[in-house]
């Protein structure tokens, strides 16, 4: 398949479901992205069991800016990734080197330091998903991740084996109304949720 | 289990199916009502946590998937092959054409040199001064062509010929070798990497040599003289230190791999088991930095 350019990664992250699936795929298993989380890697952590950390992290950010309208084109979606990664193993594999620092000719001004949330890795973070979800059917976490993915109800019925649209929609509502009691009764697992990610 | 009061109006919000104003209500709203603040951080909370989900989902499902080639600077490689094996083809055509030429001239003289005698009385008639006034053009003389002999290289030629336009096809640099900025000059490697990129491998060398065990940048430095030695010709020592930072730096020295391997090739060591097992690995996984480059490699 044609690899996709910056553009049409940025429009297929901003449309969702299957096309938003298609961008992640084509980043995750682009060799310069994984060498762009190498290099930081290698620079901050010195450890290449960080990369694929660090790989999902930046991915994982990038998807986040994209979505949010906080990538301005400016620059390739390449380098805008470098700069990710770079902070991120700056802030949190160097942690000798939380305020105002220069590696490398990068410096970030960390002026208050950073967060025990900012501190959290990508590990401690998809453990940390765990505590909602548990209690919750896996047919409600499939229903919520492909709507989170901007699947249509009507392609969320189908995935999921939901007799029809109305179907999809009700389930969506209920378990997001569950994860939503979840959170309130936990404020601070939610406090994390809300500003950590 | 708390009840939400005003899950309405916070999907609304952050469905952004609110008008300006109804917007600007709800935000002074959220400020001065705590029942709703609570509840809009829960659904917020709840919103990101199924996000975060939903691409923890997505990337599980990717790497479950069958490995496909990665995609990268080479990514083209497929689209550009009809080009290569036309270019090929015709590469192919222009050696047919000089190795078969001079023999197919040589043909010709030998048949004109073995012709029985009524062909030679025959020859002699042509060169008579009437036929030969009689003709408009001069009877074109095939004078042996000599011989093209190409100098055919030797196999370890081959080997560091190869090696070296594998390794040229990915230029290496130093000035990145921090992440995607620039090196600083303070720093200490600096020097050497500067050397380096400027093509004064020896001076790159010599500065990397002053690194010991221990110091600042030691193991860039390490490496920097592996790619120098591979430069100046020194293969056998560059893989030595090439494998010397692979181990020094751990899973992380994975990405020089590749660079072993074309000294390994170089240094005449690709019957050895180190090199046949490392290429075996490289090959086998489509995500090891080195992967396209040693697909490059075909003995």
């Amino acid at each position: 398949m044609k690899p996709l350019t910056d553009k049409e990664i940025i429009q297929a992250i901003r449309a969702g479901g299957r096309a938003q699936e298609e961008a992640l795929r084509q980043l995750y298993s682009n060799k310069e992205y994984r060498r762009l989380a190498e290099f930081a890697a290698r620079s901050f952590s010195g450890n290449a069991q960080d990369v694929e950390d660090l790989l999902q992290e930046g991915l994982w950010i990038l998807f986040q800016k994209v979505k949010k309208g906080e990538f301005e084109e400016r620059s390739t979606l390449k380098t805008f990734f470098g700069s990710i990664v770079n902070h991120i193993g700056l802030n949190k594999y160097s942690k000798q080197l939380r305020c105002s620092v220069a590696i490398a000719g990068l410096t970030i001004a960390t002026e208050e330091g950073p967060t025990e949330e900012d501190m959290l890795l990508w590990k401690e973070k998809t453990a940390l998903l765990e505590k909602p979800f548990s209690t919750m059917k896996e047919k409600c976490q499939s229903v919520l991740e492909y709507w989170a993915c901007g699947y249509s109800m009507k392609e969320i019925a189908e995935l999921t084996g939901l007799k029809d649209e109305m179907a999809a929609k009700n389930k969506k509502k209920n378990c997001l109304k569950a994860l939503r009691d979840w959170m309130k009764d936990h404020p601070k697992t939610a406090k994390w949720f809300k500003d950590g990610l | 289990m708390s009840e939400f009061k005003y899950s309405e109006r916070i999907d609304a919000y952050l469905e952004g199916s609110m008008s300006t104003d109804e917007r600007q209500r709800f935000e002074a709203d959220l400020l001065s009502n705590e029942d709703l603040q609570a509840e809009f951080d829960a659904s917020r909370a709840a919103q990101n946590a199924v996000e975060f989900m939903a691409f923890q989902g997505m990337l599980s499902r990717i790497k479950k998937e069958p490995p496909t080639k990665p995609i990268g600077n080479l990514a083209n490689l497929n689209n550009n092959r009809f080009w290569l094996v036309f270019v090929l083809i015709g590469l192919a055509s222009i050696v047919l054409f000089w190795v078969f030429l001079p023999s197919g001239k040589k043909e010709i003289e030998q048949g004109q040199q073995g012709v029985p005698s009524d062909s030679t009385h025959l020859q002699k008639e042509l060169q008579t001064p009437e036929i030969d006034s009689l003709s408009l053009n001069p009877i074109p003389v095939i004078t042996p062509k000599k011989e093209v002999t190409t100098p055919v290289p030797s196999h370890s030629e081959k080997y560091i010929a190869l090696a070296k336009s594998v390794y040229e096809s990915e230029p290496v640099t130093f000035a990145n070798m921090r992440g995607s900025q620039p090196l600083p000059k303070n720093d200490p490697v600096f020097p050497a990497a500067k050397s380096f990129d400027d093509g004064q491998f020896e001076q790159a060398l010599k500065l990397a040599s002053d690194f010991n065990k221990g110091d600042a940048g030691y193991l860039q430095a390490r490496e920097i003289a592996a790619h120098g030695n591979f430069k100046l010709g020194y293969y056998e020592k560059a893989a030595v230190i090439f494998q010397e930072v692979i181990k020094a730096s751990g899973d992380a020295g994975e990405r020089l791999e590749g660079y072993l391997l074309l000294s390994w090739l170089a240094a005449g060591k690709s019957q050895t088991a180190s090199y046949k097992s490392l290429l075996n690995k490289i090959q086998k996984e489509p995500f090891h930095p080195a992967h396209e480059m040693v697909e490059k490699i075909k003995l």
